[in-house]
């Protein structure tokens, strides 16, 4: 039987490989393509390192799996002294994996993780959407996001030159100082989604605005760097992108 | 309005004992204010003081005692000393013990914190948004410095003597929440690090434990650190490492004080069987104790000790 598993450190691996080989089941590197396979089991090793901190993301992996594969079943396994049918005591492991499987509960049903001790991710995420009250990130993302598409339409729909259109988008200069409040966040969270189920999304947002940092860093003032990075259309990329995370793990 | 009538009554004070230029120590006991968001100036009166460190020990003393003294009684205060300037665990737990048990009869929130060579998160170096300036060690301190090639924006008016709201938070916060976070990681990574001696199911011997770690320096010094403190060839290795990695070493070597005086002295029962258990079978293990034991029995026994002090620390680990 096959095990995936998704960890952020592979000690875990090497001390529990035996076990697992021992009850004939085979660890392998989770990715995406994983969810293919007709009842997945994935095995979160959690909490996970993210630099100096630690994160719990079982909520979200639960919702996400919910979604794709809803007869996965997720299990997490960690150090904390907790008995619950989807969780692996790693200093107490049972003598049949078999049972826990047998017991264990599909990511569709209604439960809820153990919380692992590390950083909550759901509520982490709800916070990096809605925090920071009227100035919360989509806020922020939709002020930018406005001035963009106008700056576009008027050099393609009113045909005003860059330089006009851009004087007029950007005249109160507030746009510079969204981006500015965007990144600093951006820079903050995005290190912790790395071990989410939208880790590779958040990727590629990360690949958007670093394609188009270099047009906000000239304020504007390069038509190139407009056209070049596909401003415009990275912007409403990354809006929509960010959107349908919200939508999926935060509203729902 | 409420809540700003709340934070106007406790100002949050730091006091920061370091290598300060003489400007910024002085005037009124090198008092610096700090701004607030909306450039409201009624706002509250979280303050920094700075002291100078080259005075002598026993004068600084006692003018951090003057200063804690002469702050709002319900302020909390951080109190940061530079491990340079000859400061340890030792001198946290004096100026923590005097605070728990004052002459005067006031208790005072104080929590206390060593720093030093750049490597603590109050520098900006270590975190953009830290509030003292990574110098080398011939030059005086001061405020901002520089964060990946950017100047800090610490100060806001040097004239005013003003300081950015913002980084004053965010050192705060981390302050607030250090010990609890450090020791749940050290728990996490003592167990991943020794959890292969439970599934390889066979009976260790005391300083098994020890033998291992000992592959693992920055763990033993941060258990080390923890547990009974560093001496100084162990300072010396730390910077070493540091040096060579070019990153910081989480230590806690100025723990227990701050815990006692946080969470009252039950918590040290916890901590000293914790401590016991570290001592006995990762930082000094007795070789002539041939006794074996059940890898799994120990290593849950480790875990239930951090478990009891972690639970006995009510806030969330981290923010």
């Amino acid at each position: 039987m096959e095990i995936y598993y998704l960890t952020s450190d592979q000690l875990y691996i090497r001390a529990y490989a035996s076990y697992f080989e021992a009850q004939a089941c085979k660890l392998m590197p989770y990715s995406e393509e994983a969810n293919k396979t007709d009842g997945l089991i994935l095995l979160l090793f959690s909490p996970f390192k993210c630099g100096k901190i630690r994160i719990s993301p079982e909520q979200l992996w639960k919702k996400g799996l919910a979604i794709q594969t809803p007869n996965a079943v997720l299990l997490s396994a960690g150090f904390e002294e907790i008995r619950h049918p989807n969780y692996l005591d790693l200093l107490n492991l049972p003598s049949r994996f078999s049972e826990v499987l047998a017991n264990s509960k599909r990511v569709s049903e209604n439960w809820q993780p153990v919380y692992t001790g590390g950083i909550e991710m759901e509520d982490k995420l709800t916070r990096f959407f809605k925090g920071h009250g009227k100035d919360s990130l989509v806020g922020e993302l939709t002020n930018i996001h406005g001035k963009i598409s106008a700056l576009r339409d008027a050099i393609t729909e009113w045909k005003l030159s860059y330089e006009t259109a851009a004087k007029e988008a950007f005249d109160s200069g507030y746009t510079w100082n969204h981006w500015a409040i965007f990144l600093t966040r951006w820079s903050y969270y995005y290190p912790l989604f790395q071990y989410t189920p939208f880790a590779k999304t958040m990727d590629n947002i990360h690949a958007a605005i670093k394609k188009v940092e270099p047009f906000f860093a000239s304020k504007g003032l390069r038509e190139e760097l407009f056209m070049d990075t596909n401003c415009a259309e990275t912007i409403t990329y990354i809006q929509h992108t960010l959107n349908a995370i919200e939508k999926t793990y935060v509203e729902n | 309005m409420m809540i700003l009538k709340e934070k106007q009554a406790t100002p949050r004070i730091m006091i920061i004992v370091w290598k300060w230029e003489k400007s910024i120590s002085e005037p009124g006991s090198g008092t610096w204010r700090v701004s607030h968001p909306e450039n409201n100036e009624a706002y509250g009166a979280d303050c920094i003081y700075c002291i100078r460190d080259t005075t002598p020990f026993k004068t600084r003393e006692v003018e951090i005692q003057k200063l804690i003294e002469a702050c709002d009684a319900n302020a909390p205060i951080y109190v940061f000393l530079h491990r340079r300037a000859g400061y340890s665990g030792n001198e946290v737990s004096k100026i923590l013990d005097h605070f728990i048990n004052p002459p005067n009869g006031i208790s005072r929130n104080i929590k206390c914190f060593l720093f030093s060579d750049g490597r603590d998160y109050i520098y900006t170096g270590i975190n953009k948004k830290g509030l003292l300036a990574d110098t080398d060690h011939s030059q005086e301190g001061t405020f901002g410095g520089s964060s990946g090639g950017e100047a800090a924006d610490v100060v806001l008016n040097w004239e005013k003597r003003l300081i950015n709201y913002s980084r004053f938070e965010d050192v705060w916060e981390y302050y607030t929440h250090y010990f609890k976070a450090k020791i749940f990681d050290l728990k996490e990574d003592l167990l991943l690090h020794l959890c292969h001696f439970y599934t390889r199911n066979k009976p260790v011997f005391v300083s098994d434990f020890f033998d291992l770690l000992s592959e693992h320096e920055i763990l033993y010094l941060r258990t080390k650190a923890f547990s009974v403190g560093l001496d100084k060839e162990d300072h010396k290795k730390v910077k070493a490492i540091e040096n060579l990695l070019d990153e910081r070493i989480e230590l806690m070597d100025d723990c227990l004080p701050n815990l006692q005086k946080v969470y009252g002295d039950p918590i040290k029962d916890l901590y000293m069987v914790l401590k016991a258990d570290l001592e006995r079978h990762l930082v000094t293990p007795d070789y002539f104790d041939t006794t074996e034991f059940d890898a799994g029995e120990v290593l849950r026994t480790l875990r239930s000790h951090f478990r009891q002090l972690l639970s006995d620390m009510p806030e969330e680990t981290y923010y």
